[in-house]
């Protein structure tokens, strides 16, 4: 019994030994990221018959076990996903609210002071200096244009850098799991089955951690203690000791968006592109901050610039400059050669380009929207972005002739097929506004160019019984055969069914026979253009007369009057917007979408922080508890330790009691 | 509950790190003064005020137009101004000059100092701003308005053209008046006439018509003809019948003409131009000046050529068609108490016997007998008949200068009156614009106010809330660093 009893002292000690060697690798470990708190299971050693019972004979250590809940830790790499999601964005979108809300760095101050010089103008139209003025600031509003795009271009390189690096650490973490699984695998199927490699578990967890971070990550469980990782909906990247990498790969459309794909299984077969289908984490956080806030953005300002250099330089057309000339355009045209064939993107995927020119009819009708043109083999079909179709000029509608410019009704943009080689399954995006701020550029450089007298045209109804507003959207040749000269005016006649216009002379002699009236750009007559907007009745007859140029007057202002009007005129988004207010409504956007992003990152680092308040609850070290276990398995180590020495005292009894 | 260790540092760490963010904004916003910084902040508030600071610039635009508009205003009122005190000395210098006693000398004087009134109201007319352009000249503020032609009389050669500027939302208020607008429609007494020259004339140019003689005066569309009337170059003046209008002063139908010289009918007078010179075949339309209008300066260009009219008798000419050698002497005034003014026609009925008739064609002298060199009399004035004349020979005899004078510059006072009350109509126009400058600049300047208030609304911060919010973060912050760091001390491992 004695001899026992030294034996269940010895396995007192043991025990006491490994809980203290277990307190003191938790105490060792507090700080250390993902690790959890381990505790030995100690249970009594069942001993022999003695009597009617079985008497005890000491306790053992059964295992080293971890702290670790499973439902809470996926409840921590959920929010972490989240968190860091909402966090990457709103990193994101402060830079560039920062950028637009800045009232140094913004749109309106340059906007304002170009009004001012337009203001300064009409109180001295033959002032050179008041003329330099305005060129000036058309110089500083434009190069404001061009700046504020060349921040959101810089913001998407950056965002693909990041997106590149991020898919690289995605692999990595990806390669660490897969070796973890396997040192896990080997380790668990060493001896026993019941080896559990605490620490090598943990590790694997705080990748798996690292890699909600960047991505949402979903866990599955497998046999040997192996985790298999999918990301986003359901995109597998480790299965076992096997990865799947991932890759970039640039935009289908636009290459300077870079996108994600994951390699195939089979090397040399094309990798997928996963990118619509990640979620959560920084890398969702990079893509879709691209995809809609800075796009958008693009799309906005470039909207505002294209009707801003639009307006000016139709306004320019209808005056006359210091000399008495027709005014020239102030801005690059916005239907410049250059210009119009980067507003269509070939995709990757067609087997041969096309070159296809995008025009800007009206600006005042721009969405700011990309559209997608599919090819069927036979016709073109028009799409928005998200799919839903777009009227299409005429259904079904075969690819127009070079040459020949089709509206696509209620965008304010026309369609010309420059290069046709189109083929059956050919995709385009349409670009109207993306990147325009970029191109928007001063062309005039001499202050007496600037028009500020008006170009003296005569407009009289002569048949107009619902009262149509028949107004000079622009004058785009006065060389032309019809343009109206003194003493010959034209007149523009609306056929009986309301629908089409023609040109005759005052005496009715046709001069451009029936053409159909345009659903919603200006009609194109002689020269200029004219907006048509009332409820016509059919019949109307305008007429347009021509005044003696003679009565030019250098201290005529009416044309910068006009230009002056644009300060508040609402000349964009369907005519509800002026500049500033276009420009207010893109901040607006921003504002709500930062805000947005500002929230949910405060909310889910909430959530993440109550998360792992409570994982650390579960798992976390406490120094209070450890220093209480110290001193207990301390107690105990003693207390084991006088079991034996018990024993011994008891042996010694019966040695000095046998002498 | 357990904490773990490293997760309470962490959490600790973090509400420390929260508040300091929270201190740190508050101090922003005392700082910057604004509560809305990054449109984030507000969303709505930024579009709201950034619209709203676009309308303060916009006001801002119209305050500076109305500063513009004050200072053209102020500039036309002082020429016109100028322009009204000038008159009133021009007007009693055309009283003083219309006395039929004044003598050439005195005339002289006169004409001197209303020369010198026309040269100021001439330059006032072609008044400059400080920009170099000229206020009376509509658009073409780098043309001056009026300018003398060939023949010496001041032409308008502007256009209508009135600047406007905005002083409020879609209000435009006039900043010039154009010549034309004032002082070339002045109601006429004596309509001038314009030369349209005919389509296959040659350069040669004819003056602005003027009256020159209101009792003679005949209104009408007057046709000159330049001819060949067998082989001297003759010029000739029908009307609107197609009647030849007998010429000043001997009634020729028609005579040489020599280049630069004055043709006078019906009581107009027009000049030619010497060079070019008219040739045969050219022919001008003389129209009167529509609706019975003159321009102001054409008027002082009329009383300077009437200033140079006198003479206190009456002058004879002999008809160009009489077939005698006869002249007629005379024409003083002897019997003042039978004397009527009035132009009278001599014929002679037979050599020894004439009648005399006046304008209405009424004898005032029957059939008289006559000795050549013999004075004769009618209506108190005293003619002779020198050397032999022949039967139906006639003279013309024309009243004196000086009532000549007198009656054109008393039409020519009428039409200074009215010139005086197109620029006092323009001067009350004037100051009706600065009144509603003033007016706009109240509005602009109280609805700036308003805007500024709603601006502030938006983005500018309530002071004490922000004192409050600072003094509330840092206390914050405050608590939570010193209960940190007693907490942080509490271990167990203290006591081991």
């Amino acid at each position: 019994m004695g001899y026992n009893m030294l034996d269940i002292g010895r396995s007192g000690l043991n025990a006491a030994q490994t809980h203290l060697d277990v307190t003191s690798h938790n105490i060792s470990n507090v700080n250390t990221e993902g690790y959890s708190r381990q505790t030995a299971e100690q249970q009594s050693v069942i001993g022999n018959v003695f009597g009617p019972s079985l008497l005890g004979n000491g306790t053992e250590i059964t295992a080293v076990e971890r702290s670790f809940n499973n439902l809470i830790y996926k409840n921590v790499i959920f929010n972490k996903s989240q968190y860091s999601y909402y966090e990457n964005s709103y990193e994101q979108h402060s830079q560039l609210e920062d950028l637009l809300g800045n009232s140094e760095t913004g749109l309106t101050p340059t906007l304002e002071g170009f009004f001012d010089g337009i203001n300064g103008l009409t109180e001295e139209p033959t002032l050179y200096a008041a003329r330099s003025v305005v060129l000036t600031n058309a110089n500083v509003t434009a190069q404001r244009f061009n700046s504020i795009n060349d921040d959101f271009q810089r913001q998407s390189k950056a965002i693909n850098t990041s997106i590149e690096s991020t898919v690289l650490s995605i692999n990595e973490i990806a390669d660490q799991i897969k070796l973890f699984n396997e040192q896990i695998q080997i380790a668990s199927s060493q001896g026993s089955a019941t080896i559990t490699p605490n620490d090598l578990m943990d590790k694997r967890n705080q990748a798996i951690a690292e890699l909600s971070e960047l991505v949402d990550v979903q866990v599955l469980q497998r046999e040997n203690g192996m985790l298999d990782i999918s990301i986003g909906s359901g995109i597998t990247l480790v299965t076992g000791i096997t990865t799947l990498p991932l890759t970039t790969v640039r935009n289908e459309y636009d290459s300077t968006v870079t996108e994600v794909s994951l390699e195939s299984a089979q090397t040399g077969n094309p990798t997928t592109n996963i990118t619509s289908q990640l979620t959560g984490g920084s890398l969702s956080a990079l893509i879709d901050f691209q995809k809609t806030v800075l796009t958008k953005a693009s799309q906005d300002l470039g909207k505002i610039a294209l009707g801003y250099a639009d307006t000016y330089n139709r306004q320019q057309s209808q005056g006359l400059d210091l000399d008495g000339n027709i005014g020239e355009n102030m801005f690059l045209d916005i239907n410049d050669p250059s210009l119009t064939q980067r507003r269509a993107l070939n995709s990757s995927q067609n087997p041969v380009d096309s070159t296809v020119a995008v025009t800007i009819r009206n600006t005042s009708l721009l969405s700011g929207e990309d559209y997608l043109m599919t090819y069927d083999g036979v016709n073109l079909t028009f799409t928005d972005t998200n799919g839903n179709a777009l009227p299409a000029p005429a259904a079904p509608f075969p690819p127009p002739a070079a040459g020949t410019i089709v509206e696509i009704p209620g965008t304010g943009i026309g369609i010309e097929i420059v290069t046709n080689n189109l083929a059956a399954g050919d995709s385009f995006l349409i670009r109207p506004t993306f990147n325009a701020g970029e191109s928007i550029d001063v062309v005039m450089s001499d202050p007496t160019k600037v028009a500020a007298a008006q170009h003296d045209l005569n407009f009289t109804d002569i048949n107009n019984p619902n009262g149509v507003d028949f107004e000079l959207y622009a004058i785009d040749d006065a060389g032309d055969a019809n343009f109206p000269a003194i003493g010959a005016p034209i007149r523009i006649e609306i056929d009986a069914g309301g629908t089409n216009y023609r040109v005759t002379d005052d005496l009715g002699a046709v001069l451009v026979a029936y053409a159909p009236i345009p659903n919603d750009m200006p009609i194109e007559a002689a020269g200029m253009r004219f907006n048509i907007s009332g409820n016509i009745a059919g019949g109307e007859v305008f007429e347009v007369g021509a005044n003696d140029p003679s009565t030019f007057g250098v201290g005529d202002n009416r044309n910068a009057l006009k230009m002056l009007e644009f300060q508040s005129n609402k000349a964009l988004d369907g005519g509800t917007n002026s500049m500033t207010e276009s420009f207010a409504q893109l901040l607006s956007y921003m504002g709500n979408s930062t805000s947005i992003s500002k929230v949910q990152t405060s909310a889910f680092e909430t959530s993440l922080s109550l998360a792992e308040g409570d994982m650390a609850t579960t798992s976390g070290v406490n120094l209070d508890e450890e220093a209480a276990n110290l001193i207990r398995f301390q107690q105990s180590y003693s207390a084991a330790a006088r079991v034996i020495s018990v024993a011994s005292e008891i042996f010694n009894t019966l040695i000095q009691a046998a002498r | 509950m357990r904490i773990g260790t490293s997760n309470f540092y962490q959490r600790n760490l973090f509400e420390l790190q929260q508040q300091q963010s929270d201190l740190d904004r508050a101090q922003q916003e005392l700082s910057t003064g604004k509560k809305l910084i990054h449109p984030s902040d507000d969303p709505v508030a930024m579009t709201s005020s950034l619209i709203v600071k676009r309308d303060i610039e916009v006001a801002d635009r119209y305050l500076k137009a109305q500063d513009t508009a004050r200072r053209f205003q102020t500039h036309e009122e002082s020429a016109l101004s100028s322009m009204t005190s000038a008159i009133f000395r021009l007007q009693e210098l055309v009283i003083s000059a219309q006395n039929g006693a004044l003598e050439q000398t005195s005339l002289n004087a006169i004409s001197i100092e209303v020369q010198e009134i026309r040269k100021e109201l001439v330059g006032l007319g072609n008044s400059k701003n400080a920009s170099g352009e000229t206020l009376f000249s509509g658009y073409q503020t780098d043309t001056i308005p009026f300018q003398a032609d060939s023949f010496g009389q001041q032409q308008y050669m502007a256009d209508d053209g009135r600047r406007e500027l905005f002083v409020g939302a879609g209000f435009l208020v006039p900043v010039n008046d154009p010549g034309s607008s004032f002082l070339t429609n002045v109601t006429a007494q004596l309509t001038p006439f314009i030369p349209t020259a005919g389509g296959a004339n040659s350069a040669a140019e004819l003056s602005t018509g003027f009256v020159t003689d209101p009792d003679e005066f005949v209104s009408d569309t007057y046709t000159i003809n330049f001819f060949d009337n067998a082989g001297t170059p003759s010029v000739e003046v029908r009307d609107s019948g197609g009647a030849v209008v007998p010429l000043e002063a001997d009634s020729a139908l028609n005579r040489p003409y020599i280049a630069g010289d004055d043709i006078t009918f019906n009581g107009i007078t027009v000049r030619t131009s010497s060079n070019p010179a008219p040739v045969n075949g050219d022919t001008f339309t003389m129209t009167p000046q529509a609706q019975g209008e003159t321009s102001f300066y054409w008027a002082l260009d009329q009383i300077v050529e009437a200033l140079a009219v006198s003479g206190g008798k009456f002058t004879a000419t002999a008809n160009a068609a009489n077939t005698g050698a006869a002249g007629l002497i005379g024409g003083e005034i002897v019997d003042v108490d039978n004397f009527v003014m009035d132009d009278y026609t001599v014929n002679i009925l037979a050599p020894g016997q004439l009648e005399v008739r006046d304008s209405a064609n009424n004898i005032v002298l029957p059939s008289t007998t006559y000795v050549d060199g013999d004075e004769f009399e009618f209506n108190g004035i005293q003619f002779s008949i020198s050397g032999a004349a022949n039967a139906g020979d006639s003279f013309n005899i024309d009243r004196p200068d000086n009532d000549r004078r007198s009656n054109l510059l008393s039409s020519l006072q009428i039409e200074l009156a009215n010139a005086l009350e197109n620029i006092d109509n323009t001067r009350a126009t004037v100051g009706t614009r600065l009144n509603i400058i003033d007016n706009e600049e109240q509005v602009q300047f109280s609805f700036k106010e308003i805007l500024a208030k709603n601006l502030s609304a938006f983005e500018d911060v309530d002071i004490y809330e922000a004192i409050t919010n600072l003094e509330l973060a840092s206390t914050g912050l405050q608590a939570a660093q010193q209960s940190f760091a007693r907490i942080q001390n509490l271990s167990l491992f203290n006591y081991i």
